[in-house]
């Protein structure tokens, strides 16, 4: 082999003649952990503070790839495992059991996620429905039953959810009626932040995943339907980022 | 059985047991611009430094291959290979104009060599020795190939052999000699001819001529080796769920007792995990295994494997030994070498002096512009294997090489 050679020579990469690898700034790999540093386009928009609020995620229907995103304008979120239970498959091995792991989160003001992940390990299972509940937050409208007097505290119209066979609707409940629900989707609707309702359920209510997914498109149907006070026209603005041009023009918010 | 020569100068092409660590490339504080002359440094942003200072690469390979504006350079990296008389180093340019990105043409990667005279003096005397070793073989074997054959009484007295090893150390000392003429030889002339040719257009001329130079302030790296302990946390408090953890082994017992469960969460079954649009399972990798050392800029692994951005698609599913495609000089095949990460666009200023740009044009539109300027998800740079260099030994040499960009996907 190269006995001639050198033996700085072999480092490589920025090693050889030891100009490349400065040895500086060692100090600093104790923060490395806790900064986050985006991947994507829109969490290098986030992370320079171009955008200001999750709402305008959510005009322009930005897909969102990085939970930090959501933890970053949502730090008040509150996660709760539903349901750990598990599943098993049948191998020409015997059987091969898995864990799926049902997580529930939100803000109690208008913000909620669900995530389901099925892992080897329950730890593994829970770490990654809690990331796929972040991802997947959705904004809650919420309305009056009666008078508009106050903050708004339940459902604005009867909206339906629908997943398997489960079924579920929720209904506008006058104030102080609190929440008329089985454990299951009581638990989502407080996380929403919706503080009186009237539910009805329909189907095999028994397959709790199916209802607790029927629940969340129930909720998710909120801001789906269009009532009267959103019959003025929109003014449709360009979003933060267009595939085929240059740059966008974006209207100065308030 | 093969001899013990030849075995000598093959060590690069044995297969290793275990590839070579990762190593990793973090900023490491930005650099002054009047000392950013150093084309031994590895850094991001700043301004190319050429290994032989006046001699730069053809000026096509500083503009873009859609707009035909000049680029910036977003990486200069030292990488010596081991074995090698060569100086080397990689310079990666990419247009900064978004209407260029998702094409051909808006990043570009060249590997540029400088043989290294006192690695070239070494090599040559290890080849000398050889020649020597193997010329001495193959008169030991002519004279055991005749040892009576052209015996006379006279050659007992060292008519013969004399002759042989005079015949031998003049061999050696002609070709000794020969050697220090042609390298006299050989540098004289690209002397004179560096000085002689002026009226043509020399390359150093044309580059500094044709091109303005853009370049984005400079950071230097700092290279480490990658560490993944830390693969568990995540950043999640785990502590919280510690019940339903220590509730594994229970529910392993249970669940295979009964299949049948009553009431409650019956009927569940393995259901394959849904992501968001734009996220697919090769996106999650990439974003955990960056998450654990978020600062990262540049991967190296020369002949590993990259860690893509998102899942090949379409005609470029293919193994990712044949990703690079073919080297365009000498033909051999391609190699993984090192990667962009997105931290780079975090750190350079690309959609500020992309705006500044463009407001000198429009003046009149007014806007908020936020996304503008160069985008990718990382950046794979290719090489050729055998680190070809295309032209006479003692020049530097300029190669263009694969770069192989994924975007973000919708």
């Amino acid at each position: 082999m190269a006995d001639s050679a050198p033996a700085d020579r072999r480092g490589g990469f920025g090693r050889g003649r030891g100009r490349g690898g400065r040895g500086r700034g060692r100090g600093r790999r104790g923060d490395e952990k806790t900064e986050w540093v985006p991947v994507t386009k829109l969490g290098r928009l986030v992370k320079a503070g171009k955008i200001k609020n999750m709402e305008e995620i959510y005009t322009f229907s930005l897909p969102v790839k990085e939970y930090q995103i959501v933890d970053y304008f949502l730090p008040s979120l509150k996660d709760e495992v539903m349901k750990i239970m598990p599943v098993q498959k049948q191998t020409r091995a015997g059987q091969r059991t898995r864990f799926k792991a049902f997580v529930v989160i939100g803000d109690a003001d208008g913000h909620v996620g669900l995530g389901v992940k099925c892992s080897k390990e329950v730890a593994t299972a829970i770490r990654g429905a809690i990331i796929l509940a972040k991802l997947s937050v959705i904004p809650v409208r919420r309305g009056y039953w009666g008078t508009a007097l106050g903050e708004p505290h339940t459902v604005p119209c009867k909206v339906t959810g629908k997943c398997g066979s489960a079924m579920c609707r929720l209904i506008p409940a006058p104030k102080g009626t609190g929440l008329v629900a089985a454990p299951t989707p009581k638990k989502v609707l407080q996380l929403a932040g919706i503080t009186d309702c009237y539910t009805t359920s329909r189907g095999s209510t028994r397959t709790l995943g199916n209802f607790v997914k029927a629940t969340f498109a129930a909720i998710g149907n909120t801001y789906g339907f269009l009532t009267p006070d959103l019959w003025t026209e929109t003014e449709f603005t360009k979003g933060p980022y267009q595939e085929h041009t240059d740059f966008l023009a974006v209207k100065q918010r308030k | 059985m093969s001899k013990p020569i030849s075995n000598k100068g093959k060590g690069k092409n044995k297969k290793k047991a275990t590839p070579d660590p990762v190593l990793l490339g973090f900023p490491d504080g930005s650099i002054d611009p009047e000392q950013d002359s150093d084309a031994y440094s590895t850094k991001i942003g700043g301004v190319p430094v050429w290994l032989q200072s006046g001699f730069a690469p053809p000026a096509e390979y500083l503009k873009c291959g859609i707009c035909r504006q000049s680029m910036y350079l977003l990486f200069q990296g030292y990488v010596p290979l081991a074995n090698s008389i060569y100086h080397r180093v990689i310079y990666v340019w990419a247009c900064n104009r978004r209407l260029c990105m998702r094409k051909e043409g808006s990043f570009t990667v060249v590997r540029s060599h400088l043989v290294d005279p006192e690695y070239l003096a070494a090599h040559r005397k290890k080849e000398e020795e050889k020649r020597k070793k193997e010329q001495l073989k193959l008169e030991q074997q002519k004279k055991a190939a005749q040892p009576f054959g052209a015996f006379q009484l006279g050659d007992l007295w060292g008519s013969n052999t004399p002759s042989f090893s005079q015949a031998a150390s003049n061999a050696i000392t002609t070709s000794e000699h020969d050697d220090k003429s042609t390298d006299t030889d050989t540098l004289t002339t690209t002397l004179e001819k560096m000085t002689l040719d002026t009226q043509s257009p020399s390359l150093q001329e044309q580059s500094q001529q044709e091109i303005p130079i853009v370049s984005f302030p400079g950071e230097y790296l700092w290279i480490t080796e990658e560490d993944l302990n830390n693969y568990d946390a995540m950043g999640i408090d785990m502590e919280r769920y510690r019940e339903y953890i220590d509730m594994q082994n229970t529910l392993l017992e249970a669940s295979s007792e009964d299949t049948t469960e009553e009431g409650t969460w019956g009927g569940e079954a393995y259901e394959k995990q849904q992501l968001p649009r734009g996220v697919d399972k090769q996106f999650k990798k990439f974003a955990e295994r960056v998450q654990l050392q978020p600062n990262q800029c540049v991967r190296y692994q020369w002949g590993g494997i990259p860690l893509l951005y998102h899942q090949l698609q379409g005609h470029q599913q293919q193994s990712i030994r044949s990703l690079g495609g073919n080297c365009s000089q000498c033909g051999s095949s391609r190699t993984f070498e090192l990667q962009l990460m997105p931290n780079i666009l975090s750190l350079l200023p690309t959609s500020e002096y992309a705006s500044a740009e463009l407001s000198e044009n429009n003046k009149k539109k007014d806007v908020n512009s936020w996304d503008i300027g160069m985008e990718f998800g990382t950046i794979l740079v290719f090489v050729c294997e055998k680190d070809c260099h295309p032209v006479d030994i003692e020049q530097p040499s300029y190669v263009k090489e694969h770069v192989l960009v994924q975007f973000e996907q919708d």
